[in-house]
């Protein structure tokens, strides 16, 4: 003999409540299915309450005049039978609990009973717990496993487009802010990274980079997004210092050789190639750039067409090319295919200097030093002046065994200065 | 209340320059057309003059008017400007529609000339929420009311949009006159295609409003069939429905030859320009001289109007506002941008 | 739940057109069963029709009839109230919406001010044709103003606003709030308010969710919850839906970042999808993570609510859709 709660059912497309007018059936009355059992009066009209299933009415739980919202139970009916196939009286609103209710045999209208019908709760259209919602966004249903957001495949990470904005705001390159660390997903700088970073940098303990310092910046941030590799050997630099004597102007180790490299280039432009896409760009001149340090920088003055020019004519050049005063940063139009480097002069052994953003190649030289030198057929240790030098290349455009045949070839002529007249 | 109503008197001389004006002006319009100088097509109420005239002559300020694409001679007699029709059909920027809209969609708002959109059935509706308003606001003097004419042909009496809005008028017992013009075809689909009842005056019953029923190609019957059904809405008899009989004398437009009207039909076509004319000569109201000399003044006239409008500038894109909110503080503000 | 002397959203939206009939002898209000004692199908006219005799009337079930008329009592100079049952029978007069309403300022110059009043939206049991929010095929048809009441305070502030407006004016009134939202602190009288500026309804700096109508309360609700886990929530409540308030959904992403617009409209060609792409061609550069669109299903809303409560989005998937941006 279970009891069925009376509720108020939703009586309309919007209904939230209802008030009570009158009880049709007294507490102990016999009931049969679908009978009335009270009148009830939304904000739309009269209707009444129905039996859900034969029972007694055991309890009324509001008089007329009273509010009640949907839902909520009005009074108690206690049915026959032993209960397996009576309404139950767990509803709890659960739509999945409704649906797999089993009808009433004995009561053909129980689908519409008030216990057999699912409503939402009363008043809470928008709960909250999870487990009675489905996620319904953007009919994006599973959000099981998937694949990690996309990172740009050309060297940086993913940056939002208000992340970018904020660094254009402030000039920065991903460079720049190198020294964040993430919070977002997989480690991603987020916008409020980037402000905390920059609150954190306290104006007194900087100054302003000189255009050259931020011109060099842009440049070496550019050539740093391609893979270089470094090559080294050692060189025999006598027979060089002493050809020079003999030289008009007596040109440098520099314009030897910037002299060597470009003809080695010249029997062999593919290492000078650029890469652009799936083209190698050929040079049309071997035009040969050089580094000097310069009042905060260091340019890179070019000389054309090095493989035409004789050493005292190079050296002319060269002298030429040098900048005219600490402020003249010189055409930074100039295009060249290569620049040597002489590291050396700060005393420097050796080094990896990175090619230029429009290169593939930077040639560097070490300081010369006196050492020992294996003479095989006196059987003892020369007196021999050497250096090391370097080929940092683009890894893209050249691979270890053609630079280093070009390295030994630029060798071979520094060791026999004549050659290079 | 079924008392017969007292005959209008016609000027059958006004009516038939009504009539000449729309003709010569519709032909004017199509040659233009021809010359490829007017976008899109012309619609010519050729044959349909009669009935359209007696409408717009018919009526009176503070009354409302409807008309459909056949209607020049109805629009001209309401008071609309030669000119501006010339101007709508060319797309003008000096016209009503500043080129916006064009060729019959147009009218006087302010004057009650409602300007019709595409949609057969479309214009009933609003005609019934004029009258409805006034009705409401105490605006219709009993007895002597204004009156809202629509003007449809047999094949739009079949839209839902015009059967809703009739029975919206008879439930209000508005001034409300329909006026079908069974022209033989919508488009090219001829009427049995279209209905099958006898004659669509037989709708007034199942609607519960009064019926008329007439030959529209005879000049006396439309003006006089009009005139009663005018007359009755006027007195309160609730919404009237005219079902006039005649032939479109032309194609659906200009780009139309209208090859699928039934020859038998085109033989024995009757055009109620004619049958004006010969009605002015048998009464003896115009002699054939004076009918020519009218024909001639008129056709000046329309010339003239449709010259000053050719000569008239186009509208510039670029000088477009692309306004489309009337209200001021949304047109000063989100307008543009939505 | 607040308490029973609360003004309901119903109260408020009736109350407004009482006070727009009483004060301005050009409106007047047609519709299907809208007369007294009935008094509409949801009660919204309750009593207008003892009130104001003759000025509230019943119309035959002849939806294009009604939204014509009201087009032809505009040009004539009235200012007329039209109420379509269900929203979703708004279609059936669709062509004098947009065909003659909508075009009828910018073709002729001639304004045609009228109100239609759509109840729209979702509650169990309804089905596919008494749910729909129709806001995706009426905001695109130029000349048309559309509004969305989420709050009480609102459901009276747009309908005098719309009431006053020179433009056509689809005023959307959701069915589950009628009765279920109620304000204590409703006032009414006040100045009248812009139709077209959307409104702040909660500050916050992690994420934006821009919504409109009954999906207010949702995200209001969402953001609750978010502020549990520390995800600060700002939500902006569109209340005009066309013209966009492009301007405040702009200002608030300034501070977010991120943008969740939910509707519990369908995704295709819908108010949400404008938003977005408005805030992408003008706000990109304001973009943590892609915007987010929580909208109901793609298919008819179902009438078991069971199925129902799985085809319209919710707090739930407000939630699952920020914490998504948050975490981008």
């Amino acid at each position: 003999m279970p009891n069925v709660a009376i509720r108020l059912p939703k009586l309309g497309e919007s209904a939230a409540e209802a008030a009570i007018v009158a009880w049709l059936v007294e507490v102990g009355d016999r009931v049969e299915p679908d009978q009335d059992l009270l009148e009830v009066e939304t904000e739309k009209s009269v209707l009444t309450v129905t039996a859900p299933a034969a029972g007694t009415l055991s309890e009324q739980l509001c008089a007329a005049g009273d509010r009640r919202e949907v839902g909520e139970v009005l009074g108690t009916l206690t049915t026959d039978g032993d209960g397996d196939d009576s309404p139950s009286d767990d509803n709890d609103d659960s739509s999945a609990d409704a649906a797999t209710t089993a009808p009433d045999p004995r009561a053909p209208a129980a689908p519409a009973s008030p216990e057999a019908v699912p409503t939402a709760a009363p008043g809470t259209l928008f709960p909250l717990d999870a487990e009675s919602l489905a996620s319904v966004a953007d009919g994006t249903l599973d959000e099981s496993p998937r694949l990690p957001p996309p990172a740009r495949a050309h060297g940086h990470g993913f940056f939002s487009p208000r992340v970018r904005a904020l660094m254009d705001q402030w000039n920065l390159t991903p460079a720049d802010i190198a020294a964040i660390r993430g919070t977002g997903r997989g480690g991603r700088v987020s916008t409020r990274d980037v402000e905390q970073f920059l609150d954190g940098i306290d104006p007194a303990t900087t100054s302003l980079a000189s255009p050259m310092r931020v011109a060099v910046a842009d440049s070496m941030r550019r050539s740093w997004t391609r893979p270089v590799a470094t090559i080294a050997c050692e060189m025999r630099m006598d027979p060089l210092l002493a050809h020079r004597r003999g030289v008009p102007g007596r040109p440098s180790a520099t314009v030897y050789a910037v002299r060597a490299l470009g003809l080695a280039l010249k029997q062999d432009d593919r290492c000078a190639c650029r890469l652009v896409g799936d083209r190698l760009i050929h040079p049309q001149s071997i035009d040969i750039a050089f580094a000097v340090e310069i009042e905060q920088g260091v340019r890179t003055p070019v000389i054309r067409a090095v493989d035409t020019l004789g050493l005292e004519e190079l050296n002319q050049a060269y002298d030429k090319a040098l900048p005219r005063s600490r402020g003249d940063l010189g055409n930074q139009d100039d295009r060249s295919i290569a620049t040597v480097s002489n590291y050396g002069t700060f005393g420097i052994t050796w080094s990896t200097p990175i090619p230029l953003p429009d290169q593939s190649l930077i040639l560097g030289l070490g300081v010369v030093r006196n050492l020992p030198d294996w003479n095989p057929s006196s059987h003892s240790w020369d007196r021999a002046r050497i250096a090391e030098m370097t080929l940092t290349f683009d890894h893209r455009v050249v691979d270890g065994g053609a630079a280093g045949r070009l390295i030994m070839r630029v060798r071979d002529l520094l060791h026999h200065p004549e050659r290079l007249l | 209340m079924d008392q017969p109503i007292e005959p209008a008197p016609c000027d059958a001389v006004a009516h038939l320059q009504w009539m000449l004006r729309a003709r010569l002006l519709e032909e004017r319009l199509s040659s233009l057309y021809r010359q490829g100088r007017i976008p899109g097509s012309v619609f010519t109420g050729r044959g349909q003059e009669a009935l359209s005239a007696a409408i717009g002559m018919q009526l009176r300020p503070g009354d409302i008017f409807a008309p459909l694409i056949r209607d020049m001679a109805g629009r001209l007699a309401f008071g609309l400007p030669a000119i501006e029709a010339a101007r709508t059909y060319l797309g003008r920027i000096t016209g009503h529609m500043r080129g916006r809209d064009g060729n019959v969609h147009h009218g006087l708002v302010d004057q009650g000339m409602l300007p019709m959109i595409s949609h057969l059935g479309a214009m009933a509706a609003p005609c019934v929420g004029i009258l409805l308003k006034r009705k409401i606001t105490g605006a219709l003097v009993a007895g002597d009311q204004c009156v809202a004419v629509v003007c449809i042909g047999e094949g739009g009496m079949q839209t839902g949009a015009m059967h809703e809005a009739i029975n919206l008028a008879a439930v209000e017992r508005l001034p409300l006159v329909v006026v079908a013009a069974n022209n033989g075809y919508a488009y090219s689909t001829p009427s049995h295609q279209n209905f099958v009842c006898r004659d669509l005056v037989d709708r007034a019953l199942g609607y519960g409003l009064r019926g008329w029923s007439c030959d529209a190609t005879d000049c006396r019957a439309a003006w006089q069939t009009v005139a009663q059904a005018l007359a009755a809405a006027r007195s309160g008899d609730g919404p009237q429905l005219i079902s006039a009989r005649l032939l479109r004398l032309a194609g659906h437009g200009e780009h139309d030859d209208a090859a699928y009207i039934d020859p038998a039909l085109k033989a024995a076509a009757v055009d109620c320009l004619d049958q004006g004319r010969q009605l002015v000569l048998d009464q003896g109201l115009l002699d054939q001289a004076e009918l020519a000399a009218l024909h001639t003044t008129i056709k000046t006239e329309i010339d003239a109007a449709v010259d000053q409008a050719l000569g008239e500038a186009d509208p510039v894109a670029s000088d477009e506002s692309w306004q489309i909110f009337a209200d001021p503080i949304l047109a000063a503000g989100a307008g543009a941008q939505a | 739940m607040s308490s029973p002397e609360a003004t309901t959203y119903l109260a408020a939206l009736r109350q407004a057109m009482a006070e727009v009939l009483a004060a301005d002898e050009r409106v007047f209000l047609l519709g299907e069963d809208v007369e007294d004692p009935f008094g509409g199908a949801f009660k919204a006219t309750k009593g207008l029709s003892t009130a104001f005799p003759g000025r509230v009337r019943n119309a035959p079930i002849s939806e294009d009839a009604i939204a014509g008329a009201a087009v032809g009592a505009a040009l004539d100079g009235g200012r007329p109230i039209i109420e379509f049952q269900f929203a979703d029978f708004a279609i059936c007069g669709f062509n004098q919406l947009a065909n003659h309403a909508a075009t009828t300022f910018w073709r002729t110059g001639k304004p045609c001010p009228l109100v239609a009043r759509l109840p729209c939206g979702g509650t169990p049991g309804g089905g596919p044709f008494h749910c729909q929010m129709p806001e995706g095929w009426l905001t695109a048809h130029p000349g048309l103003v559309v509004v969305a009441p989420g709050t009480v305070q609102d459901a009276y502030e747009l309908l005098r606003a719309a009431v006053a407006c020179d433009d056509p004016v689809i005023y959307l009134e959701h069915k589950h709030l009628y009765y279920h939202l109620r304000d204590p602190g409703f006032s009414a009288g006040g100045p009248l308010l812009p139709l077209h500026r959307a409104a702040v309804r909660r500050s916050g700096r992690d994420c934006t969710v821009v919504t409109y109508s009954a999906m207010v309360q949702g995200a209001l609700a969402a953001a609750e919850g978010l502020a549990l886990e520390g995800i600060d929530t700002e939500v902006i409540d569109l209340r005009c839906l066309k013209p966009l308030d492009t301007e405040t959904i702009l200002e608030s992403l300034a501070r977010t970042g991120r943008l969740v617009v939910a509707s519990e409209g369908w995704p295709y060609g819908s108010v949400a999808s404008e938003v977005i792409t408005q805030v992408c061609a003008e706000g990109f550069h304001l973009l943590d993570a892609p915007p987010r669109r929580v909208a109901a299903r793609n298919t008819p809303i179902p009438f078991h609510p069971a199925l129902w409560s799985a085809h319209r989005p919710d707090a739930n998937a407000i939630q699952e859709a920020v914490r998504g941006l948050v975490n981008f």
